[in-house]
């Protein structure tokens, strides 16, 4: 590589660890970049693993006693909240005056001891620890934008405050008002605490000094090289993120003079010790085991059992709710509805009741029509029992009939429509809306006495709506028989199907053939001839259906929705 | 056997003539089913909606079931109640709906209604407030008994419920 | 762990709080938090946040936009305790004071894809008139203790509460080793936004 690669991207990275955060270690490498730098450029990590034997066998010397070149570069391996002190601190704090807190004090003696132990091992590269004043500062005067007169909001400043709070106090706090749901008069401190993430964080800026050779200790030459914040969640934000294997950040100072802006690249690297192999093999299998456990547990909790069909039969269970009828000519409307099985091959438990009649509900206005809810629940299941693939038709799907009726205020009733739907083929949700008609005599008087004196035409058979259970013919006609069209029912129908032939086919399956396509790998004698043949049958039967019957009478009577 | 979560919410209710609505809820199942975790009944915060005429409840759902068969899929019911600034409260409605079979997310509106009573107790409810009850919540999910009510239309309810299913392939059963 | 049976799954979710509808409040900030049940455990991203302070557009629509990035992943053994996601709005009154302006909760989308979410926002609100005068007047609103209470069904029954704006969510749900687990949560949305259809009493 001739050219070095700058990383441009500061954002900051979010981490979680569960260790604890002391066991944390940066290694921060700081170099100015001059024209030979470009030539002779290294890969970061080579250079650092060089310069790690080099900083462990060097002695610790003084800052003053160096060639200017070596002081070009530096690198520091940084513990969590490890006090590093810059060159303006030693300066202030050697003067007992300076120093007014007891904080003040204890650097004070540190850098005493320093001095006489050799000086600092760090000439460049310092830090402010989360007890400095400066994290406090830095907290909210901050620019976030390029506006000269950016004054930290109100939510900035409180959240400066809330965060600095130690766990212990918000402890206390919290179990002292557990009880109550709703705090009526919420005080100052409440507010402060709640509108804002109160989360225990510490910070730790990691600074450099780049003043000009030999002119160290300007607060004016203090940058941020990185921040880093952790939580009491384990959460630890650094920004920017460590280096890895993107190219270094750079970092450009501006001095009054020519000679005194400099650029410097720097990278930040993760050093923390890892775990012991052994150790890490052992945490591995404690989770393991005991995710594993936990599984087994749950499992014993569900158990094993689960009740099945006979092999080759199709069970059809639904769930369903008679939800609403709408735009009836009379109030107080109520349905009776039954379900009939096809005579061949479907069956249903002898206990089961295939009807119901809901309660009479008066209606309720929704925009132009009158609604009636019902809510009214059913279910029923049935099974379908292949037994004969080669049969001549396809087989039949079970179909809802639903008959409309009205009570006037003498509780008599008049029918106010018919209808019919096949129920689904499909498991999920439908939603069917049956659109209804009543039988209707003509004039005038016979609509008088459907007002006055209630009741009306029926039809004596109700599976008369599709075809006739009676009917053996080949042609359908109802001609000679007046109808009106009336409102709807809505019907919601939750399906489910269940069969041993389900079990073996693969989703792939699942999505490219039909439910009786499914069943029928059952006996094993099924070829596409027969399914196409069946198939080109049933069409031929819809033609010929179609062609003798009037077009509306057709159509099913159910919409799908 | 197999395992049935059902986590949402009952977000609210519309088309109610009172404010300050609140709903109780309950979820019933048949011999088959077995509750793992989660609370079976419940009672949302009564809500007075500044914006428009929705209640809303926020009320979340959260349970875990395990069965060894489809009969009694689990229903929910729910009773609307409205609450007055005495801290009175009246009937609004009763709804019931079955809990989809199908996973996924669902949207359910579930339509109310109430006991309608003689005309003198339709007339004193329009006045005084009160009206007839069920005696027993289970007419609300069963349709046994319906047929000797007669009852006027309420309000809606709305409810977001996911559903996640368990195991029902290892059984052959599709929903 | 063996690849071959998982004992975990992974729920990743990405999105933002996109935007807020409260049409008698203005410059208001957001906080979130998620709640979720014993067995789950964030693995990565943040689970708490809190937004700048936003006020509204001049023009028609009057948005309220805080945009705010939401990116976390959970762990868990047991979809018991799905994550639900805690808001709580905030804003000056008439006096400068801080007060509340909404509480919130929505369980995460369970399908993977992309959701929007638009939720009712309400507030715990005294029954006497003379509390809430004085509510008003001192500029101390009725606050939860804690606004994770908003995702518990109990405990809430003796609250009442006032309903008085909505904020939108955005996630995009990634799930890992559902399937693995035998878990079945339905169909991916793939049309992209599919919003849960608006009661009529939403503002538009």
């Amino acid at each position: 590589m001739a050219e070095a690669v700058w990383s441009t991207d500061t954002g900051e990275a979010v981490y979680r660890s569960r260790d604890p955060v002391r066991n944390l270690r940066l290694r921060v490498h700081l170099q100015r970049i001059t024209s030979s730098n470009f030539l002779h450029y290294q890969p970061a990590a080579q250079m650092g693993k060089d310069l790690i034997d080099l900083a462990t066998f060097r002695p610790p010397q003084a800052a003053s006693g160096h060639r200017p070149d070596e002081e070009e570069e530096e690198e520091v391996v940084i513990g969590w909240q490890e006090k590093l002190f810059s060159q303006f601190e030693v300066d202030l704090y050697q003067n007992e005056s300076a120093c007014q807190s007891p904080l003040d004090h204890q650097y004070r003696q540190e850098i005493l001891k320093l001095e006489n132990s050799g000086g600092r091992k760090n000439r460049r590269i310092f830090t402010y620890t989360d007890s400095d004043r400066y994290t406090d500062l830095e907290e909210y005067c901050q620019k976030i934008t390029t506006s000269a007169s950016e004054v930290p909001s109100f939510l900035a400043e409180r959240m400066a405050n809330v965060r600095r709070r130690r766990q212990d106090r918000r402890g206390v706090e919290g179990s002292k008002l557990k009880s109550r749901i709703v705090t009526w008069e919420p005080s100052e401190d409440f507010i402060k605490n709640n509108h804002a993430i109160n989360t225990p964080l510490q910070t730790m800026y990691i600074m450099a000094d780049l003043g000009p050779y030999g002119k160290l200790g300007y607060k004016v030459h203090e940058h941020v090289l990185c921040i880093l914040k952790v939580d009491s969640n384990g959460v630890i934000t650094v920004k920017p993120d460590f280096t890895g294997i993107k190219g270094p950040y750079r970092i450009e100072t501006e001095g009054e003079k020519q000679e005194h802006t400099s650029a410097w690249k720097y990278t930040i690297d993760n050093v923390s010790s890892l775990a012991q192999p052994e150790e890490e093999e052992r945490e591995q299998r404690v989770f393991k085991d005991l995710y594993g456990r936990h599984k087994e547990y749950l499992s014993s909790l569900v158990g094993t059992d689960f009740e099945m069909i006979a092999p080759g039969a199709l069970r059809l269970f639904v769930n369903g709710e008679v939800v609403s009828a709408q735009g009836y000519e009379y109030d107080n409307l109520y349905v009776h509805f039954f379900v009939e099985l096809p005579a061949a091959n479907w069956s249903s438990p002898p206990f089961q009741q295939l009807s119901g009649v809901t309660q009479a509900c008066a209606t309720k206005s929704l925009g132009m029509d009158k609604v009636a809810y019902f809510s009214f629940p059913f279910t029923f299941e049935a099974f379908f029992l292949h037994e004969d693939e080669s049969a001549e038709s396809l087989p039949e799907w079970p179909v809802l009939y639903c008959k409309v009726l009205s009570l006037d205020f003498w509780q008599r009733y008049r029918v106010e429509g018919y209808g019919a739907v096949v129920l689904p083929a499909t498991p999920g949700s439908h939603t069917l809306t049956v659109s209804t008609w009543r039988p209707m005599e003509l004039g005038l008087v016979a609509e008088l006495r459907r007002f006055f004196i209630g009741g009306s035409l029926e039809l004596e058979d109700p599976s008369y709506v599709r075809i006739p259970g009676t009917f053996k013919g080949e042609r359908l006609s109802r001609f000679g028989f007046r109808t009106e069209t009336t409102g709807t029912v809505t019907f919601r129908l939750h399906c489910l199907q269940q069969s041993r032939a389900f079990m073996e086919s693969n989703s792939l399956q699942k999505q490219m053939r039909s439910v009786l396509d499914r069943l029928e790998g059952f006996s094993q004698q099924s070829s596409t001839h027969n399914v196409l043949e069946a198939f080109r049958r049933a069409r031929r039967r819809m033609q010929e259906a179609r062609e003798s019957l009037p077009q509306d009478l057709v159509s099913p009577t159910g919409t799908l929705t | 056997m197999a395992e049935v979560h059902v986590i949402g919410q009952i977000i609210g209710a519309t088309g109610f003539s009172e404010s300050s609505l609140f709903c109780k809820w309950g979820i019933h199942t048949g011999a088959a089913w077995k509750l793992l975790s989660g609370v079976r009944e419940g009672q949302t915060q009564v809500d007075t909606p500044q914006i428009g005429d929705m209640a809303y409840w926020s009320h979340p759902i959260d349970l875990h079931f395990a069965t060894k068969g489809l009969q009694g899929w689990p229903r929910l019911h729910l009773q609307v109640w409205s609450q007055d600034s005495f801290g009175r409260c009246q009937l609004a409605g009763y709804g019931f709906c079955h809990v989809p079979s199908s996973p996924g997310t669902h949207q359910l509106d579930c339509p109310t209604w109430r006991p309608l009573g003689s005309w003198r107790e339709q007339l004193a409810r329009a006045f005084v407030g009160g009206g007839p009850q069920l005696l027993h919540a289970d007419t609300i999910y069963s349709g046994a008994d319906r047929y000797r009510l007669h009852t006027a239309a309420g309000g809606t309810v709305h409810l977001g419920i996911g559903l996640l299913l368990r195991h029902f392939d290892r059984y052959g059963v599709e929903c | 762990m063996a690849a071959a049976s998982p004992s975990v799954f992974l729920l990743m979710i990405t999105g933002q709080v996109e935007s807020a509808q409260f049409p008698e409040y203005d410059d208001l900030y957001c906080k979130y938090c998620f709640v979720y049940g014993q067995d789950w455990a964030p693995t990565a991203g943040l689970e708490e946040g809190i937004s700048q302070i936003a006020s509204k557009s001049q023009d028609v629509r009057q948005a309220l936009v805080w945009n705010f990035p939401i990116d976390v992943t959970f762990k868990s053994t047991n979809p018991y305790g799905w994550p639900q996601i805690v808001l709580s709005v905030y804003g000056p009154d008439v006096f400068g004071n801080d007060v509340v302006r909404g509480y919130g909760a929505v369980h995460v989308p369970l399908s993977p894809g992309r959701h929007k979410r638009t939720i009712p926002m309400f507030v715990p609100e005294s029954t006497s008139t003379l509390q809430k005068f004085t509510s008003w007047f001192m500029g101390r609103r009725p606050e939860y203790t804690d606004p994770k209470v908003v995702a518990q069904g109990e405990g809430r029954e003796v609250t009442r509460v006032r309903s008085q704006g909505f904020v939108t969510l955005l996630f995009n749900v990634v799930t890992k080793d559902m399937k693995k687990l035998g878990y079945d949560t339905g169909p991916v949305d793939t049309q992209g936004v599919l919003g849960p259809s608006l009661p009529q009493g939403n503002p538009q």
